[in-house]
Formats: C-alpha cells, sequence, structure tokens
C-alpha cells in the first residue's frame, strides 16, 4: 500500500464513519458528506494523471457539479427542518408530528 | 546562498515596500479626507504629518492586545494573521512587469485567495463572541458572495479576450491598446465591486461604525486590530494594481517605466477610492444587494455572453 | 518536496479526522476548510492546478455558507471544541485506528513512493491534463453537459420547493 492508497481510503472511510456513527446536528451530517466527496474528488483527480487518460479529465469536474447540487438541496433541507422543527438536531426528526 | 535568495530576500522585498505602501496609504487617506472636509488632518507628528503612520504603529504595537474571557482563543488569534498573510499573498502572481512567481491561473489563484480573505472576517467576528461582531462578519459574508458572482464573471469576459488565466498574457493582449477602451463596462463595474469587495465606503456595512460599532472587529486592540488594519489597506492596493494589470496597461515593451506608470495608475484609483469614500453616504442593504443581484449580475451576464460570440463571429483569436 | 507532501497528507487526514469526531458544526466547517485547502495542494502536487482551484473556490463558497447557517441554527453558547472529553476521545480513536490500518496493511514499500505518477511524469508537460477537463466537457461531452446541466436546474426547483412557504412546500407554520 503506498501513501496515498492510505489517504484515500482512511478520507473517505473517516467522513463515513462520522457519518454512520455519531451526529447530533443535521449541519454535521452535510458536512461528512462534503468530506465524502472531498475524498472522491482528489481520488478521480489524481486518477486521470496516474493512467495518464486525458479523456478522464472532465470527471472531477462532472462530480464536482453533483456534489454542488448535494450541497444545496441539503442547505435546503437544513432550512426546512430548521423552521419545522426548532433546531437542526437530527433526533428530532424522529418525532412524527410537531 | 541562492536557496536563501530566492526563499527570503525576494519575498521580503516584495512585503516591505508593501508594507511602506499600505502605512502612507493611511495617512494620504487621513489627509485627503481632511481636505475634503476642509480641516488639515494629521500635520504635528514630523513634518506636514509624515510621521504619523510611524507614530500609530509605534501606538498600536506597544499596547496592551485584549483577550476577551468569552472568545474563542484560537481562532481569536488566529485570524488577524491569517489576514495578513493572505493579503500578502495575493501580491504573488500580479506582474509588476515582472511577478515573483509566473503563475498559469494566476487569476483564479487570486479569486481563491481573497474569497479565503472572508474566513478571517467571520472567524474574527464569530469567535470574538459578541453580537456586533457576529452581525458584521455575517454581513461580510453575504456580501463577498454576491459579489464573488459578478466578479468571476467580468473576469471571465477578460479572460475570453486575452486567452488565458496568466496575467502575462493579460499584459500581452494589451499590447496596442489597453482593455478599458474596448469593455469600459466592465471596467466601471469592476471598479465598482472591488469597492465592495474591499468593504470600503460607500460598501462598509461589515464595519457601520454608527450601528455596528465597526463590525467584526470590535472586541480587537492593539496588535491584532493592526494586522487587521494592514491587511484591509494592503488589499486595496492590491485591487487597484490588479485592476490596472487588467484593464489599463499601456504596453510593457519599456520595462524600465512600466513600474512607475503602474504605480502611478494605481495611485490614481486609489486616490479614486478615497473620494468616493469621502462623497458617498453609506449604502442601505437591501439597496447593496439589488444593485448586485438586479443590475451587475444580468449585465454581466450579457457581456460575458457578447464576448464570447462576437470572439467567434470574428475570428478574433487571442494572443497566446 | 517529499516532506511537504506528508505534511499536506497529515492535514487533509487530521481535518477529516476533525470533522468526522462530531465537534459543534464551527469547528466541523473549519475542519472542513482546512482539509479542502490540504487537498487542493496534494492535487497541485500531482500535477492538476486548474480541477484543484475550481474545487477550492467552491469549496470555500460552500463552506462559508454551512457556517453562517450553523452560526445562524445551532446557539450552543459553550460549543465543543477538539479538546471537549468525547470530541477528543473519538479524535484519539480515529487516529489511533488510522495509525493500525497503517501498521496491518502498510508493508514494506509504503516509504518507497508515493503511487501516483504526477502529471509531469507522464508526458503532461504543455498540453495539461485537467486544463483539458472542461473543454472537453463542452466539446465531446454533450451527454454529460446535458446531464450536468439537468442536474443544476433540478437542485434550483428541489430547493425551491423544500424552501417555499405558504403551507405547501417543506416549511410549514408551526
Amino acid at each position: 500500500m503506498t501513501p496515498t492508497n492510505l489517504l484515500m481510503y482512511s478520507t473517505f472511510s473517516l467522513s463515513i464513519f462520522g457519518l454512520s456513527m455519531h451526529r447530533s446536528h443535521l449541519v454535521s451530517a452535510l458536512l461528512c458528506i462534503e468530506g465524502m466527496m472531498l475524498a472522491l474528488f482528489i481520488t478521480s483527480a489524481t486518477l486521470l494523471s496516474t493512467t495518464q487518460t486525458t479523456s478522464l479529465a472532465a470527471t472531477p469536474i462532472i462530480l464536482l457539479t453533483f456534489s454542488a447540487c448535494e450541497a444545496g438541496t441539503g442547505l435546503a433541507l437544513l432550512v426546512a427542518t430548521a423552521r419545522t422543527h426548532g433546531n437542526d438536531h437530527l433526533q428530532n426528526l424522529n418525532l412524527l408530528q410537531c | 546562498m541562492t536557496h536563501f535568495l530566492n526563499n527570503i530576500i525576494n519575498p521580503l522585498l516584495y512585503i516591505i515596500p508593501i508594507l511602506l505602501a499600505v502605512a502612507f496609504l493611511t495617512l494620504l487617506e487621513r489627509k485627503i479626507l481632511g481636505y475634503m472636509q476642509l480641516r488639515k488632518g494629521p500635520n504635528i507628528v514630523g513634518p506636514q504629518g509624515l510621521l504619523q503612520p510611524v507614530a500609530d504603529g509605534v501606538k498600536l504595537f506597544i499596547k496592551e492586545p485584549v483577550r476577551p474571557s468569552t472568545s474563542s482563543p484560537t481562532l481569536f488569534i488566529f485570524t488577524p494573521t491569517l489576514a495578513l498573510f493572505l493579503a500578502l499573498a495575493i501580491w504573488t502572481p500580479i506582474p509588476m512587469p515582472l511577478p515573483l512567481a509566473d503563475l498559469n491561473l494566476a487569476l483564479l489563484f487570486i479569486l481563491a485567495m481573497s474569497s479565503m480573505a472572508v474566513y478571517s472576517i467571520l472567524w474574527s467576528g464569530w469567535a470574538s463572541n459578541s453580537k456586533y461582531a457576529l452581525i458584521g462578519a455575517l454581513r461580510a459574508v453575504a456580501q463577498t458572495i454576491s459579489y464573488e458572482v459578478t466578479l468571476g464573471l467580468i473576469l471571465l469576459a477578460v479572460v475570453l479576450m486575452s486567452g488565458s488565466f496568466s496575467l502575462k498574457s493579460i499584459l500581452l493582449a494589451q499590447e496596442y491598446t489597453p482593455l478599458l477602451l474596448s469593455s469600459w463596462p466592465l471596467m466601471m463595474m469592476w471598479y465598482i465591486s472591488t469597492l465592495a469587495e474591499t468593504n470600503r465606503a460607500p460598501f462598509d456595512l461589515t464595519e457601520g461604525e454608527s450601528e455596528l460599532v465597526s463590525g467584526f472587529n470590535v472586541e480587537y486592540a492593539a496588535g491584532p486590530f493592526a494586522l487587521f488594519f494592514l491587511a484591509e489597506y494592503a488589499n486595496i492596493i492590491m485591487m487597484n494594481t490588479l485592476s490596472c494589470v487588467l484593464f489599463l496597461s499601456l504596453g510593457q515593451t519599456n520595462m524600465q517605466t512600466f513600474t512607475p506608470l503602474l504605480m502611478t495608475k494605481v495611485i490614481v484609483l486609489t486616490i479614486g477610492f478615497l473620494w468616493v469614500r469621502a462623497s458617498y453616504p453609506r449604502f442601505r442593504y437591501d439597496q447593496l444587494m439589488q444593485l448586485l443581484w438586479k443590475q451587475f449580475l444580468p449585465l454581466t451576464l450579457a457581456l460575458c455572453l457578447w464576448h464570447t460570440t462576437i470572439l467567434t463571429s470574428m475570428f478574433f483569436i487571442p494572443p497566446q | 518536496m517529499v516532506y511537504f507532501i506528508f505534511i499536506t497528507f497529515f492535514c487533509l487526514v487530521g481535518g477529516l479526522a476533525v470533522v468526522a469526531c462530531n465537534p459543534s458544526p464551527y469547528f466541523g466547517a473549519a475542519g472542513l476548510v482546512l482539509s479542502s485547502v490540504a487537498a487542493c495542494t496534494v492535487v497541485v502536487e500531482f500535477g492538476g492546478s486548474f480541477v484543484s482551484l475550481i474545487l477550492f473556490l467552491i469549496y470555500l463558497g460552500g463552506m462559508l455558507v454551512v457556517f453562517a447557517y450553523s452560526v445562524a441554527l445551532a446557539s450552543d453558547p459553550f460549543p465543543e471544541g477538539i479538546w471537549d472529553m468525547s470530541v477528543g476521545a473519538y479524535f484519539t480513536g480515529y487516529l489511533v485506528f488510522l495509525v493500525g490500518f497503517l501498521a496491518v496493511f502498510g508493508g514494506d514499500s509504503f516509504f518507497y513512493n508515493f503511487g501516483v505518477i504526477g502529471s509531469e511524469a507522464s508526458g503532461f508537460n504543455v498540453v495539461r491534463g485537467d486544463f483539458e477537463g472542461v473543454s472537453l466537457l463542452y466539446g465531446l461531452g454533450g451527454a454529460g453537459l446535458v446531464i450536468c446541466g439537468w442536474g443544476l436546474l433540478l437542485t434550483l426547483f428541489v430547493v425551491l420547493e423544500l424552501t417555499r412557504g405558504m403551507s405547501r412546500g417543506g416549511l410549514r407554520v408551526i
């Protein structure tokens, strides 16, 4: 295993651990998803130079576009939960009615 | 030895003149504001008040730095340094006429650094744990996010004209005629956007002395405050240099006169900043947003499209 | 330069560890800014200067908004930094896990090379591979461009629908 391999595995797995194990705020969950996108971005950007394939060059840009979509939707959900539940704690999402 | 010269002396020779220029810019501002309001300005320290910046610096740095007990100490100390560091780092790719580092993507670098500079305002406002500072910081965020859109679009039009993100090739594209003549609406909007980007009056809603008691830096005193101050004025000079490089370059065939000419134009633009500060009242927040989203954004979008189509339709190939 | 690359690797992993160990959202955003700066440096080191600057711009703007939202929404007077008990425990736990992972799977060849061939080494000196990404998207990648644009448009409508008031969208009057 090389350092870059370890870097990519560890960034992605750290973010996914953080997302799945313990979250109190919705914002923190969104931050973890952003971290996963960051790991994927580094992977696809270095893949391009490692495999010497220039036709892969559009992949990071497309990935970034979809991550921007994801971030926008996440923030909209954040605003909606904050308005309906009063705060952005993830525990409050278990409530069936409020 | 060459290592030492390249990595220590070169940046120092960049940093020291910038800091000197910033020091005298503060004096110039106070003098000009003074004379515009029919008073003298600083004239006690030294001949004609010339030593006033030195006195100010000494005063600021020997005072006791205040650290509010409820603040978040790491960010509170870290952000002024970040502000000054970024303000000096942006100068790296600017050609005068030889840049410290000739970056291919200089314009993107400058955009990225200047959007990083907002973090220093935001974090300092949040870390000082005061409502005024926080409101100032949030205002800074909204303003900067909005104005970066137009800044980016204007830059995109310029980049389309010159064919590269590198400032060298933008200078090369203006070898015979400055871009000011061909795209003056862009230049006007750029100048106003730089006013907003550097948080100068009439866009100084982040500081707003009357309603926010100077905004994000209420809690700062002495050394950290001086760092913020230096960063702000270094940013002003940097933005004006950038607008001179982007729109007002008069060719670089004569390397010896390039730097004095460039600096003269920078001084003229900077005095324009001071004049605007002396003449216009502060914008209301909705007026600021309306100016941007309803007037600048449609115009810049249309001009960006126009620059795209005119180049392709007239076989206008930018210089490489 | 090798040491510098290692430092950026550490900053990247450390920043994401800060995000993952559940501090207050302010510090999470700060950690993600740190790790995105480090990620840009990593991508620059392997020869992708254009994509890294684009990433930097987008992430910085995004984190700005996230930080502002978390300031506005989460009003805890004593935010949990990295030095608090639960957060610090998770942080050390993650770092120990990483070191263990390295010890088990690292092998002998860990410090020989980085495992990535930079752009310069593979011959992209004049024609930079990553500069072509956007032009490739506009030139040959018609379907990809259409899908991206459609995604962005869809996001616009989703966001508008989610944040619409008046008792019909995601917002209801409590």
